[in-house]
C-alpha cells in the first residue's frame, strides 16, 4: 500500500529475509490457533487464502507481531488488505526492526 | 418520538458536546443542524415518507447518528447494515425488508452499486465526512408526527436459525424505553464521557455507545477502526469515563502491554456479548483499578441484566451476568413454559418496554417466540436466590463469535454448494483465549479433492468476512448433528453465551 510505503521508507526496496518471513508465519499460526503448519505455507504471498480473516483477527495477529518482533505498528495500518501480504508485511516488520535498533543504539 | 426526543435534549444541551469524531467536535446544536441538513436530503433526493425502510452502511461516524435521528424524524424505519456484508447479503435484505433508499460512506457505494436491480435506481445516497453546511433548527413540519409510538423505527438485522437471516423490528417505544431503562440501571447523566467503539451497526453500540447517550446529554467519543494501542490513546487524550467494549476489546488491551494504570478517568466497564473470561477481568481489575461489569441482552431486548460489584468482594471474576435491569422481568421457563424456581436450568424469558415487536415479515415465528407476553431468548440460563443470572448456554445452533450470532446452517449451505462436498457441519470451538471461533468439518465425495484453500475461496464469494471458519478440517466421516435440541446434560462452567 501507497501508506505503507511511505511510512516506512525503505520498506519497498527489498525482498525480506527467509527468516523473517518464516517467523511471520508462525506467529500467524499460533496466534490465530489455526489448524495449519508454517508448511501449509510455504507457497503462500497472502495469508487469507486458507482462512478467514476478520478485522478480530487482524488485530489479535497484529498484536502478536508486535511482541514477537517488539515493534509497534501503526494504527492506520491494522487492515486486511495491508497484513494480508506477506511480501509486504515482512518488509515493513524489517524496517520497524531497523528503526527500533538505530533508537537503542 | 425518538426524534422529538432527541430534538429535546438537543435544545436543553445546545453548547455541550455531543460527539468527538477524530479532529471534529460537534456540540448538540451542531449535531441537529446536521441532522436537519440529511432530513433535507433524505426529503429532496429520496422522496422519502412515513414508513419508508431506508438502509444505512455507515461506520462509528457522526453521519451514523444524523442519518438515524434524520430517517426518524421523517417517521422512517433505519437499518444499519454491517459493513463486511457483501452484495449478495445486501440484495438478500433488499429483497426481503424493501429499501426505499440507502444512505452510504464513499467506502461503500461500491458493494451497493452490485446490488443491481434489488434497487431502485438512483435510491444511493452518500454522505461523506465533510461538515456540511446545516440547517438552522426552525420550526418545522415533522412527519414523524404522523407515526404512532408503536410504529417501528429501527429494523436490526440478526442471525436466524434455519440458514435465513432474520430483521428484529423495534419500535419508537422500544428505543426510549430500553434507553431509558439502561441509562437508570447504568447512573448516566448528562456530560458523561463515554468511548463508542462497538460499531453501531451492532445493536450494543447502536443502543448503549450511540442512542442512550445521545438522548442523555452523553459525550461520546468515536473510534471507528479499534486497535488496542489507539484505544489506550484515546481514552487519556479525551478522559474518557465510561468503556464499553466486548470480550475481545478487553482482552486484546490486557494483551498489549499497555499501562492500564494511566487510564485513570475510567469510571465505568461494561463487557456484554459474550462471557469475558474471569483471567482478563481479574488482570483488568489489577492492573486499571476498575472492575468490568458483564452485561447480558440481545438484539431482540437490549439489556436484560448488569452485572454489580458486590461490596466488601475483591472478586469480580463472577459467572453471574447480573441482575435484571429495572423495568426488565426475567422468568426461567421449562419446556412446558411453567415457571422453575430458583437454580433450576430453563429457557430464560424476558418482558420489559424495550423487548422487540417481532421479526419483520414473520408472524409464524413470532407466534413462537413470544409465551404469555415474555419474548423467549433461547439462552438457558438459571437465577439464584438473589437474583443474580447465569448463562448456560443455547437452546439452537446459533454460534456466538465475540458476540455475533452466526447462523452455522448459513455457512454450512455455502461450503456444501462446493463442488466435491458431501457434508459440512459448522461449529464453534474454544480459540485458546477464552474466546470462541468458527470451525468447519468437511466430509468430501469420494474422489474428489477438496482443498481448504477452495473452501476458503467458496466462502468468502458469497458471504462476509466474519462468517469464514478459522479452522477447517477433513473428515472420513462426520457425527450425526443435533440440531436444535434441548442438550440432556448441562454443564454448568461452559462459556456463556
Amino acid at each position: 500500500m501507497d501508506l505503507a510505503m511511505s511510512n516506512s521508507g525503505a520498506a519497498g526496496s527489498g525482498a525480506a529475509s527467509r527468516e523473517t518471513v518464516d517467523r511471520i508465519k508462525r506467529v500467524f499460526v499460533s496466534s490465530l490457533h489455526l489448524n495449519l503448519t508454517e508448511a501449509d505455507l510455504a507457497y503462500e504471498q497472502q495469508l487469507d487464502e486458507l482462512v478467514g480473516l476478520d478485522s478480530l483477527a487482524v488485530i489479535e495477529f497484529v498484536t502478536a507481531i508486535e511482541k514477537e518482533f517488539g515493534i509497534r505498528i501503526e494504527p492506520e495500518l491494522l487492515r486486511l488488505d495491508f497484513v494480508r501480504s506477506l511480501p509486504r508485511l515482512s518488509a515493513y516488520v524489517e524496517d520497524r526492526v531497523a528503526q527500533v535498533r538505530r533508537f537503542s543504539a | 418520538m425518538i426524534s422529538e426526543l432527541f430534538r429535546t435534549a438537543a435544545r436543553q444541551y445546545r453548547d455541550d458536546l455531543a460527539i468527538v469524531d477524530g479532529h471534529q467536535r460537534i456540540t448538540y446544536g451542531d449535531l441537529l443542524e446536521r441532522v436537519n441538513r440529511i432530513e433535507e436530503r433524505l426529503r429532496n433526493e429520496l422522496e422519502v415518507r412515513a414508513g419508508d425502510v431506508i438502509a444505512a452502511s455507515i461506520g462509528n461516524t457522526w453521519q451514523f447518528a444524523a442519518s438515524f435521528f434524520a430517517v426518524s424524524g421523517l417517521g422512517g424505519v433505519f437499518m444499519p447494515c454491517n459493513s463486511q456484508w457483501r452484495a449478495e447479503e445486501l440484495r438478500w435484505f433488499a429483497g426481503r425488508v424493501g429499501f426505499r433508499g440507502v444512505i452510504a460512506e464513499p467506502q461503500f457505494r461500491a458493494e451497493w452499486d452490485r446490488v443491481g436491480d434489488a434497487l431502485r435506481p438512483g435510491s444511493i445516497l452518500v454522505v461523506d465526512g465533510a461538515a456540511a453546511g446545516g440547517e438552522p433548527d426552525v420550526a418545522r413540519h415533522s412527519l414523524e408526527s404522523l407515526r404512532s409510538e408503536d410504529d417501528p423505527v429501527l429494523y436490526l438485522p440478526t442471525s436466524g436459525s434455519t440458514g435465513i437471516p432474520r430483521v428484529v423490528s423495534r419500535t419508537h417505544r422500544n428505543l426510549a424505553g430500553g434507553a431509558r431503562n439502561v441509562a437508570q440501571a447504568l447512573g448516566v447523566a448528562s456530560g458523561l464521557r463515554f468511548l463508542s467503539v462497538i460499531p453501531f451497526f451492532h445493536a450494543n453500540g447502536f443502543h448503549n455507545c450511540m442512542l442512550m447517550p445521545l438522548l442523555n446529554g452523553a459525550t461520546i467519543v468515536l473510534m471507528p477502526q479499534f486497535s488496542p494501542a489507539a484505544c489506550h490513546e484515546l481514552i487519556r487524550q479525551e478522559s474518557v469515563e465510561v468503556l464499553i467494549g466486548s470480550p475481545f476489546i478487553f482482552t486484546a488491551l490486557v494483551d498489549s502491554g499497555a499501562d492500564l494504570g494511566l487510564l485513570s478517568t475510567l469510571q465505568l466497564c461494561f463487557s456484554g456479548g459474550a462471557r469475558l473470561p474471569a483471567t482478563v477481568s481479574q488482570q483488568w481489575k489489577d492492573r486499571s483499578g476498575i472492575p468490568v461489569r458483564q452485561w447480558y441482552g440481545t438484539s431482540e431486548t437490549s439489556i436484560i441484566a448488569v452485572g454489580c460489584v458486590r461490596e466488601g468482594s475483591d472478586s469480580v471474576a463472577d459467572a453471574s451476568v447480573g441482575a435484571p435491569i429495572p423495568g426488565a422481568e426475567v422468568k426461567v421457563l421449562d419446556d412446558k413454559f411453567m415457571e422453575l424456581g430458583c437454580g433450576a436450568v430453563g429457557e430464560l424469558a424476558v418482558r420489559s418496554a424495550a423487548v422487540m415487536s417481532g421479526y419483520v415479515g414473520e408472524p409464524e415465528l413470532n407466534r413462537q417466540v413470544f409465551h404469555g407476553g415474555f419474548y423467549r431468548t433461547g439462552d438457558f440460563g438459571y437465577m439464584d436466590s438473589a437474583g443474580n443470572l447465569y448463562l448456560a448456554g443455547r437452546m439452537n445452533r446459533v454460534m456466538n463469535i465475540a458476540g455475533v450470532k452466526i447462523d452455522p446452517l448459513e455457512v454450512e449451505q455455502a461450503v456444501e454448494a462446493l463442488a466435491g462436498v458431501f457434508r459440512c457441519d459448522v461449529d464453534a470451538v474454544l480459540n485458546g483465549r477464552g474466546g470462541e471461533v468458527i470451525r468447519a468439518r468437511i466430509q468430501t465425495r469420494p474422489g474428489f479433492d477438496v482443498t481448504r484453500r477452495a473452501v476458503i475461496a467458496q466462502c468468502r464469494s458469497r458471504l462476509a468476512e466474519y462468517k469464514l471458519p478459522r479452522i477447517v478440517e477433513f473428515a472420513e466421516t462426520l457425527p450425526s448433528m443435533i440440531t436444535g435440541k434441548m442438550p440432556a446434560e448441562w454443564r454448568r462452567d461452559e462459556p456463556a453465551r
